[in-house]
């Protein structure tokens, strides 16, 4: 039993935190800096405290809490996906200008709660606890997009964030009562054990599989399920939307990847061409539509939503190798991504707007800032010596040995369309003039961001073997 | 000994140094770049002097892992094709770095930007292993895009931008077809040589389809028709030294993939459709000449006759001979030389007059003897005139196609007699005729200027006489090249 209880140390850790936050924000009778600066000190220790609780899998699996969850490599990793995503977020957090005067405790306390939330969903061994998780991420998550509540915009973002919510649980809830009324259980581990039942009772165990896809697809932000994720990254506050960008889309495609691929791979249920399909427009779809925005947080919306197609290449093809592409992306992206974010964040108050045109001439004003996006931009197109170009790279790889070709070739072909619009950006900041030569300033927390993401993004493109090895330690993959 | 490392990331150190330097201190800057791409041009002399010629071996070898779980290596070695190249790449950086000392807006940036190019096309010329060339390959894109779109003339935007995206455009499909090879073979490599000691186990299918792949990723670059595009934009608006890079060293990118790696892995794919790849070289010859010769503006003439030009090279790659091979190259080394000479002159014409307009001139050979002479000669080393660089290489192509193809070499033959008119028309309407009094006040060409184009037109001369100079220590790895190609 003990076991079980130092596997739940991070949850609890995060808990602990959040409900200390909360304790803070109650003695807290005006917002003040002081108690910003001390509720930000907390976020951290709690998250540095669940990091240190976090025990290595070891390339084992251990089902734990009655066999509701499990520890493998698949959760070690994309918690720590989730720890530094909540990290960073909190990093961006403190400097944000426009929580100037909020109470930012609640804030910081909801931020450890959705960590906590993708923590419990990635190492899910039941539906239930999918959907536990789900919601423990999803209720902060909706409360944190609507954060600026004076402002229309956020709480249009948060309205919208729990309607779809709402409609995704419902979606997962159909698709894990008629699961249960094939297998007679939610669990994972029967669901394996079953998966046979469900072809044999081909079109209630589709119907399942439809319903599951399409609550994790809007959780992934897939095309078509695709359409909340522009005006909420745009309406709710940046650090929360550079959250979003990264966190519940990796963490969704990390339990879809232990549903489909661990679970159910050889259900013979056919749903892999089914997320090919789906990874294909994703790209495509968000590709093209990101050509046309002029607004640089709607821009990377939609490049985030073309991304997760690029991971799901993983997904579909499976093994060794996709599960480790996975992996590889959901760390790349993580860096490239949220770098991406922290420039715009730490650009935002200086500039005044999130227009293209205030970029312009951005390189004069600031070379390094400059120089940094275009890394991040360069990388998120997957252009060599980045990160993003190993990522794509290895993604590629698993999508072309499991016999995707079309799929790879759409895929290669989309990262010239996407190129497209990153190269808009730098564009304006190296082409154009710049309207306005006021200086800009950073916060050591911006700056620590930075130069963490700026050189992961680098040293993964560079030399990237470490990471690969330490991916392919922790894979899940079925040992053939 | 980590010569071809050396040679390869000495100019990236440079440009790191460059980024250290003030950004007040402009003549530091051009003197630090210009004894790094010295440097490294003296680098690939002492390479060519220590090359053995008569083997066709790599040598030179430098193989270390990079990404051992993927059996990717950092392996470089080079053969007579990649030498010359990499002569030629270091010689013209080095003066294309001293004809932009004229450069005055963003010193510091421009000079990191061109050595970091000149890191990554030395690189493409070195590596052997798949990945790396790729890598270095991409690496090419970004500098070139700001020295375009930063540097360059009116709508410098636009053609970095499609240069850029034309050129990944064709690269992906080149990713693609690495990652088909790379699964073909077991162990699964990327290594150029491994892939080679294997080709034989791949089927016929198969190659055609991987052919396919990397001929649209080389083709974007030579550029062959229809992918050609973008050149006469970019070259127009690229300033002068990047324009003389482009023509002189990226488009030598994509027939070198070509010969390297193209023909070598895929020997059944190329016997099949190298009459497509003909017929598509004396398109370039005879549509590119017909384009340079409706031009008005001088520097888009040049453009399109990069493009007639790279179609004789391409003319003496189809024929998949030695002699041909031995045209091909020798081809690219002239075109580079005598295409950068053209354009460094259209250079020093434009940064006096502010037009290229080929009408708005007359009579400049009584005003500008000096200008005149050099311009005249590198002209008529570009039509192809004897005892001067063009006549051989073109020569040799020719011969080699006429074998193979002759309808297509006589088809292409009315290139030459274009490409004859329009360099005739250009000497005639600017440097004959009537003074016009408009350029009373134009200065002859200054040391600057004389510095970067005396040597070129100097080997002009010297590579007409003695193109031996240049083939002796390649036709060995030429000859090789072509036996790799002989079906069993």
């Amino acid at each position: 039993m003990t076991n079980t209880y130092t596997l739940l140390a991070p949850l609890f850790v995060l808990s602990a935190f959040a409900f200390l936050l909360l304790g803070v924000d109650a003695m807290v009778k005006q917002p003040s800096a002081a108690s910003r600066r001390l509720s930000f000190w907390l976020t951290i220790v709690g998250l540095i405290a669940a990091a240190v609780t976090l025990g290595s899998p070891a390339g084992g699996s251990v089902l734990f809490a009655r066999q509701m969850l499990v520890w493998d490599g698949l959760s070690y990793v994309f918690s720590w996906v989730t720890l530094l995503t909540v990290l960073f977020v909190t990093l961006l957090s403190n400097s944000f200008s426009d929580f100037d005067g909020l109470r930012m405790s609640t804030y910081y306390a909801l931020l450890l709660l959705a960590a906590a939330g993708l923590i419990f969903l990635v190492s899910s061994n039941d539906f239930l606890m999918i959907f536990l998780g789900i919601e423990l991420f999803g209720v902060p998550s909706f409360i944190l997009a609507g954060y600026l509540r004076h402002q229309e915009r956020s709480s249009e973002a948060a309205i919208k964030l729990f309607l779809i919510g709402a409609f995704s649980s419902a979606m997962l809830v159909y698709g894990i009562a008629i699961l249960y009324g094939v297998t007679g259980s939610t669990s994972l581990s029967q669901l394996q054990d079953h998966s046979a039942s469900l072809q044999v009772m081909a079109p209630l165990g589709l119907l399942a599989i439809f319903f599951v896809i399409v609550s994790f697809g809007f959780k992934i932000a897939l095309v078509p399920f695709h359409m909340w994720v522009p005006d909420v990254f745009e309406g709710a506050p940046k650090p929360v939307a550079a959250l979003l960008s990264v966190a519940p889309k990796v963490a969704g495609a990390a339990i879809a990847l232990r549903v489909f691929n661990l679970i159910l791979p050889t259900s013979g249920l056919g749903f892999i061409t089914v997320l090919a399909v789906l990874a294909g427009i994703t790209m495509t779809v968000g590709n093209i539509i990101g050509l046309q925005q002029t607004n640089i947080v709607r821009l990377l919306a939609y490049s985030s939503i073309a991304h997760m197609g690029y991971l799901l290449l993983g997904l579909v093809g499976g093994g060794d190798l996709g599960v480790t592409g996975a992996y590889m992306y959901g760390w790349v992206y993580l860096f490239m991504n949220m770098g991406a974010f922290a420039v715009v964040i730490s650009l935002s108050k200086t500039l005044g707007s999130d227009e293209l045109p205030a970029y312009a001439g951005l390189a004069k004003r600031s070379p390094l800032m400059a120089a940094l996006l275009t890394l991040f931009l360069i990388s998120l197109a997957g252009i060599p010596p980045t990160a993003g170009f190993i990522a794509k790279f290895y993604v590629f790889l698993a999508a072309y040995q499991a016999g995707w070709k079309w799929l790879v070739v759409l895929g290669a072909f989309n990262s010239v369309i996407s190129a497209g619009y990153y190269f808009k950006i730098i564009h304006q900041m190296y082409f154009r003039a710049p309207a306005e030569t006021q200086p800009l300033n950073l916060a050591l927390s911006e700056r620590l961001t930075l130069a963490a993401t700026s050189f992961f993004t680098l040293f993964l493109g560079l030399a990237p073997q470490i990471f690969v090895v330490t991916a392919q330690a922790f894979s899940v993959a079925p040992k053939p | 000994m980590h010569v071809l490392s050396l040679l390869t990331w000495l100019p990236l150190i440079g440009g790191l140094i460059i980024l250290l330097v003030p950004k007040e201190q402009k003549t530091a800057v051009r003197a630090l770049a210009a004894i790094t791409s010295g440097a490294a041009f003296i680098v690939s002399i002492w390479l060519w002097t220590h090359f053995a010629a008569g083997t066709a071996d790599f040598q030179f070898v430098e193989k270390l892992d990079w990404i051992p779980a993927f059996r990717i290596r950092y392996f470089m070695a080079v053969d007579g094709l990649s030498l010359a190249m990499l002569v030629l790449t270091t010689l013209l950086s080095l003066l294309a770095i001293i004809a932009s000392f004229n450069i005055q807006e963003r010193v510091k940036e421009y000079f990191f930007f061109f050595l970091l190019l000149e890191t990554a096309m030395l690189g493409v010329f070195v590596a052997l292993d798949f990945f790396l060339f790729y890598v270095f390959w991409e690496l090419t894109l970004v500098p070139m895009y700001f020295l375009i779109g930063i540097w360059g003339g009116p709508k410098k935007e636009y053609a970095a931008i499609k240069f850029f995206l034309f050129t990944l455009f064709g690269s992906v499909f080149m990713l693609v077809s690495i990652l088909a090879l790379y699964f073909h073979s077991s162990p699964h490599t990327f290594d150029f040589t491994e892939l080679l000691a294997q080709n034989a186990t791949f089927t016929r299918s198969f190659q055609i389809l991987a052919f396919i792949g990397l001929y649209v990723g080389f083709s974007v670059k030579i550029p062959a028709f229809p992918l050609h595009t973008w050149l006469p934009l970019a070259h127009v608006e690229a300033p002068t030294a990047i324009s003389v890079i482009l023509a002189g060293v990226l488009l030598k990118m994509g027939l070198y993939g070509i010969m390297r790696f193209s023909f070598a892995l895929l020997p059944v794919a190329t016997h099949q459709l190298i009459y497509y790849v003909a017929i598509i070289a004396v398109i370039n010859v005879v549509y590119g000449s017909f384009c340079a010769m409706s031009q008005t503006d001088i520097k888009r003439m040049i453009a399109y006759s990069s493009i007639n030009h790279m179609g004789y090279a391409m003319l003496g790659m189809v024929s998949l001979s030695a002699v041909g091979f031995n045209g091909a190259v020798l081809q690219m080394v002239n075109h580079g030389i005598i295409t950068g000479a053209l354009f460094l002159l259209v250079g020093v014409l434009y940064d006096r007059a502010h037009t290229r307009d080929i009408n708005a001139f007359g009579g400049l050979g009584a005003k500008l003897p000096v200008y005149t002479g050099f311009m005249m000669m590198a002209c008529f080393a570009s039509l192809g005139l004897p005892l001067l660089a063009g006549f051989v290489s073109e020569f040799l192509c020719f011969l080699s196609s006429f074998q193979v193809y002759p309808y297509l070499a006589v088809i292409s033959l009315v290139g030459v007699l274009i490409t004859a008119a329009f360099f005739l028309i250009l000497i005639k309407k600017v440097f004959l005729g009537p003074f016009n009094t408009r350029w009373e006040s134009l200065k002859d060409m200054d040391m600057r200027e004389l510095v970067a184009c005396t040597p070129l037109l100097i080997l002009m001369v010297v590579f007409g006489l003695f193109p031996s100079i240049v083939l002796d220590p390649l036709s060995t790895s030429l000859t090789h090249l072509v036996d790799l190609l002989k079906l069993p």
